[in-house]
């Protein structure tokens, strides 16, 4: 081994460096962090629905001999091995005559082998069970509730970590699930409930009117490549910049744009589309794929998206819109969820931080369909576009 | 008030998101399978072609930069150039550096047997997965290397001479095949063309300029850490080193966004 001239010295980490220039990019994404997930960050709200079907078999096996005692001997009072104390309530039993009357809070599992009333402003941390129907009366804050047949929510009651029925939930006006609510059938909330994760084969949002077929026009112009669009041959259509599908006009390929697309009234879109920016769909639009926003998505009236739908920001639809269908359920994932009253869902709707069904506007409610109006649609500096009447 | 207010968050907001003017039709950008197999093929032949033609040149070029390099950095070594010959045509030079170093002692073995203990301990506490594996194989590898020239005596099988032209003549060969391998990485994943042509000559380019640096980056490196440093060498920033280099220049290039040319 010798030594080398100081220029050398000099010259072996420079040329080093630069002949390991090419692996920068490479060493940058490595160590960059990792793409934001549209998962929750707490991993056990994934699972809130297995927890409950969970806990459902376990309470159905392990009380099957107290909830048949309790048809004769009605009250059974009592506890697991780690202190948790149950009541076990028979057919003719009421929950609210085993309370003192001052009674505002429940430490104990209740669990009912008939239908179960809870009663109005009572918060209960723990299990609530009721082998018929559940009845949580307003202003109720429950933490689990499940029900094998149907459950209904009152008037500005909350569940705080799930609820489960086997047959249909109904949340009335004001009520919060938070986490998750899973129905065997449907589930129905009424303006101004909110919510977090919804999963049922129907999810009815508001009012229920019957469901308006989309005013497209019989024959949909088929819709040429814009001038921004590179087209790889295999379906798709890369958009540089923004995008807009003029009304009535029908997209026969999967769109990835990096700009803002906006889709016209009556149009269709029969493959999948990824928006980088904002998405703006018009009244009467359908969505046959799946779509992915990676900013907002604003949604008209009487839409249907077929695919799932993830969302990085905020959905907002007007009424009548329907995601998924009853053949095929549909997955809806937003940071921040906003229906208006008559929209309707398949499958399963998740927001991250807050779902909300809002009241219908005035100006647009029982409307029927007619001309649009495009100009008046989105025109530049109006706040709120997709839910001004743009009907004549 | 109970409709969203928000504003939308996109900044594209200059131009109207809304336009009732049919959009102007344009052709399809995309070429049939036969027309891109046919592009990719032409690309390779004419730049491997372009290569071959201005091999003596280029040759010619890394001798004079070889030269100049040892010179300037105090090298007591000499660039030892033979040619090539097909036929009646010259196809350039054969490059090699030799320099004098003494047969590697006992001392220099010991030093690499403890560098590369180590190395290997360091590199279970500093390192991440892929990283200390691999450095580890090259520790292991290396402590067997020194294991066999231990086992065989003074006589070191390996001259500077015969590394830096083994060397040169991968980095050539790699060199003449990258055009073949581009076309075939941007057949998969298809660019335009003039994101292929700017992707290969930056390629191309880089690697040009590379070889010489790499045998002169080598020869130093033997120069300091002994001759026994060969074989690793050769593994660790050898041909392997051409790959990843090249497996990472295309990863990068496929993250340009279309070039596009216009005519004014």
């Amino acid at each position: 081994m010798s030594s080398l001239s100081l220029a050398a010295q000099v010259f072996l980490p420079l040329a080093t460096c630069a002949l390991l220039t090419p692996f920068w990019p490479a060493l940058r994404q490595w160590r960059s962090a990792p793409p934001p997930s549209f998962m929750p960050k707490d991993a056990r709200r994934s699972d809130w629905d297995t927890t409950a079907r969970v806990e459902q078999e376990h309470i159905q096996h392990g009380f099957a001999k107290l909830l048949e005692l309790s048809v004769r001997d009605g009250v059974i009072r009592g506890a697991h091995e780690d202190g948790t104390a149950f009541m076990v309530l028979g057919p003719r039993s009421h929950l609210s005559e085993q309370l003192p009357a001052s009674a505002r809070y429940l430490r104990m599992q209740v669990i009912a082998a008939r239908h179960l009333d809870i009663p109005g402003e009572l918060v209960c941390d723990r299990l609530i069970f009721a082998q018929g129907k559940l009845n949580i009366a307003h202003n109720a804050i429950l933490k689990t509730a499940l029900s094998q047949r149907d459950a209904a929510v009152g008037p500005r009651a909350r569940i705080r970590q799930w609820i489960r029925a086997e047959g249909r939930i109904d949340a009335a006006e004001g009520a919060a699930l938070q986490g998750c609510a899973s129905a065997g059938r449907e589930i129905t909330l009424a303006r101004r409930t909110r919510f977090e994760q919804l999963l049922a084969p129907v999810l009815s949002f508001g009012r229920c009117e019957p469901l308006r077929v989309p005013a497209a026009p019989a024959h949909l112009i088929p819709m040429q490549a814009p001038g921004n669009a590179f087209i790889p041959g295999d379906g798709r259509w890369i958009i540089d910049g923004d995008m807009s599908i003029p009304p009535g006009h029908g997209v026969n390929a999967r769109l990835v744009v990096s700009g803002s697309l906006l889709v016209g009234t009556g149009s269709r879109v029969r493959g999948d589309v990824h928006v980088m920016g904002d998405l703006v769909i018009h009244h009467d639009a359908t969505l046959n794929g799946a779509v992915r926003c990676d900013g907002n998505m604003r949604i008209g009236e009487c839409c249907r998206l077929a695919g799932p739908v993830q969302v990085t920001g905020q959905i907002a639809a007007g009424s009548q819109t329907v995601f998924g269908s009853a053949e095929q359920l549909t997955t809806v994932i937003a940071s921040e969820i906003r229906l208006q009253e008559g929209c309707m869902a398949h499958g399963a709707m998740w927001a991250q931080h807050r779902g909300e069904v809002l009241m219908e506007s005035a100006q647009t409610s029982g409307q029927p369909g007619g001309q649009q109006n495009a100009q008046q649609i989105a025109p530049q500096g109006t706040p709120s576009p997709i839910f001004v009447s743009a009907r004549t | 008030m109970n409709t969203p207010n928000r504003p939308l968050s996109s900044p594209h907001h200059t131009r109207p998101l809304f336009s009732n003017r049919r959009p102007r039709k344009v052709e399809p950008t995309s070429l049939p399978m036969l027309d891109r197999v046919l592009q990719s093929v032409a690309l390779a032949a004419v730049l491997t072609t372009i290569l071959i033609l201005t091999l003596n040149p280029l040759t010619g070029l890394w001798h004079t930069a070889l030269g100049y390099l040892v010179t300037e950095l105090s090298m007591n070594a000499q660039i030892v150039a033979r040619d090539i010959h097909v036929g009646q045509a010259s196809l350039g030079m054969r490059l090699g550096i030799s320099m004098e170093s003494p047969a590697p002692d006992s001392f220099a073995l010991m030093l690499h047997g403890l560098m590369c203990i180590g190395v290997f301990g360091i590199s279970w506490a500093v390192m991440s997965m892929p990283l200390r594996c691999g450095l580890r194989l090259l520790c292991v590898l290396h402590a067997l290397g020194l294991l066999m020239i231990a086992a065989r005596g003074n006589a070191f099988p390996y001259s500077l001479l015969d590394h830096t032209r083994v060397l040169y003549d991968s980095s050539l060969i790699w060199l003449l095949l990258t055009p073949s391998l581009l076309a075939a990485g941007f057949f998969l994943v298809e660019r335009s063309w003039l994101n292929r042509l700017a992707a290969s000559a930056l390629i191309l380019g880089f690697e040009i300029i590379a070889l010489p640096l790499k045998l002169i980056l080598h020869s130093l490196l033997v120069t300091l850490l002994s001759p026994v440093a060969i074989p690793v060498l050769f593994l660790a920033a050898g041909p392997v080193l051409d790959i990843l280099l090249l497996a990472a220049l295309y990863a990068w290039v496929l993250t340009w966004p279309q070039l596009k040319f216009k005519l004014r």
